[in-house]
């Protein structure tokens, strides 16, 4: 063979490859599962949105007021929904896009756990920013972002 | 071999102050901000990407109105002088004369600093994922765009080290192929050339530095406060 038969057929050879990567399709996603991972996704970045709104008001010198007590309650709206957010099935072996680690439900106490911190710290924001105490929030409001960052490091993938 | 190689050659100023200190400031200050990063220390890492950002922005106005061989007019050139460039490089001695940047480098440095401009912008904006730690311009912007930012923050550190290692290789090549000393130019500004090929080389006023240097400072510290005044 010559040296540009042997490049062509390998150049051939390539392109079959690649093609043959590119059209493997994974099984299909079950739609309660897609259900389930955009409720989760959808209600997280809401949550990040609320912490974003009042990171961002205290960060520029603001304080409590009716927006940042709105927010407040949506993170604490949220967070009490989470443990419907993670159905068996909806891990990284769904096939999907997903972030969600395989020790979640691995380890079920453990992200209970977490998860029950984020439940109780917006909580007591919540019932900081009702009362109007404005100093107590701004501290709180760390507590409640830190129990986000205290799961995430755990259970949530990091890309990178 | 050319003329220019077998002329004895002098050592000639080449690389001014403001260049050399601002070449050396940012490896060590984007090793900071990688390390920043890993460590979570976001307070330091929001500090180290200011001074970056600070440099770049200087290395801009130093760009129009510095030194000669700091000029953009003076080392970016179109396509055919710098293929033209590549070319001479395939005879081992002898390419075309270079007192500051070469045409190839030229775009090297371009490269450069505009992927240092984007990394430190898309980290002005960008947002972790806890809601707790921002760059100073996200307040502008919502959750799901300072997310996207911040990936794209990580994707172009990714560009910006492989810049970086073309960077390395090319100056290795320079040493080791072509026994060109690069790197103690960097360091001490001077260049071995032929007799008065710096000649016709201007070097700025370090006043002219200085105020460039300020007004990149003000700029940036006005940035870190989320441009709010």
């Amino acid at each position: 063979m010559s040296r540009r038969t042997i490049s062509l057929a390998l150049a051939g050879a390539c392109v079959i490859a690649l093609t043959a990567a590119c059209g493997q399709k994974s099984a299909p996603v079950d739609p309660a599962v897609k259900a389930a991972q955009k409720a989760r996704h959808d209600g997280f970045e809401a949550m990040g949105d609320a912490l974003k709104s009042i990171m961002d008001t205290l960060k520029a010198g603001g304080a409590l007021d009716a927006t940042l007590t709105q927010a407040a309650h949506d993170i604490d709206a949220n967070a009490a929904q989470i443990a419907d957010w993670f159905p068996a099935g909806s891990g990284p072996e769904s096939g999907a896009k997903t972030e969600a680690k395989a020790e979640i439900w691995q380890q079920p106490e453990v992200f209970a756990e977490k998860r029950e911190k984020l439940v109780t710290e917006a909580g007591k924001l919540v019932a900081l920013a009702d009362a109007g105490d404005a100093a107590g929030f701004a501290e709180q409001v760390k507590a409640v972002g830190g129990s986000c960052k205290g799961c995430h490091d755990s259970f949530r993938e990091k890309k990178d | 071999m050319s003329a220019h190689d077998a002329a004895p050659l002098a050592s000639q100023r080449v690389w001014d102050l403001p260049i050399r200190l601002g070449h050396w400031l940012l490896p060590v200050l984007v090793g900071a901000s990688w390390a920043t990063a890993e460590w979570g220390l976001l307070d330091w890492h929001r500090r180290s990407g200011y001074a970056i950002l600070t440099v770049v922005l200087f290395r801009l106005f130093w760009g129009f109105v510095g030194s000669t061989p700091a000029r953009f007019s003076d080392f970016v050139h179109g396509p055919a002088v710098v293929l033209s460039y590549a070319r001479s490089l395939r005879v081992r001695a002898g390419h075309a004369l270079v007192i500051g940047h070469n045409p190839m480098g030229g775009w090297s440095v371009l490269a450069l600093l505009t992927a240092l401009l984007v990394q430190t912008t898309t980290g002005l904006f960008s947002v972790d994922t806890d809601g707790l730690e921002s760059g100073p311009l996200s307040y502008l912007i919502s959750f799901r765009s300072g997310r996207l930012l911040a990936e794209i923050h990580e994707i172009s550190f990714n560009v910006l080290m492989g810049l970086v290692l073309l960077h390395l290789a090319a100056v290795a090549y320079y040493t080791l192929v072509r026994h060109e000393a690069l790197v103690p130019a960097m360091l001490n500004g001077r260049k071995p050339l032929p007799a008065d090929a710096a000649r016709d080389l201007r070097f700025a006023s370090p006043w002219r530095a200085v105020l460039g240097i300020a007004v990149a400072m003000l700029l940036v510290w006005l940035i870190s406060r989320g441009l709010r005044f």
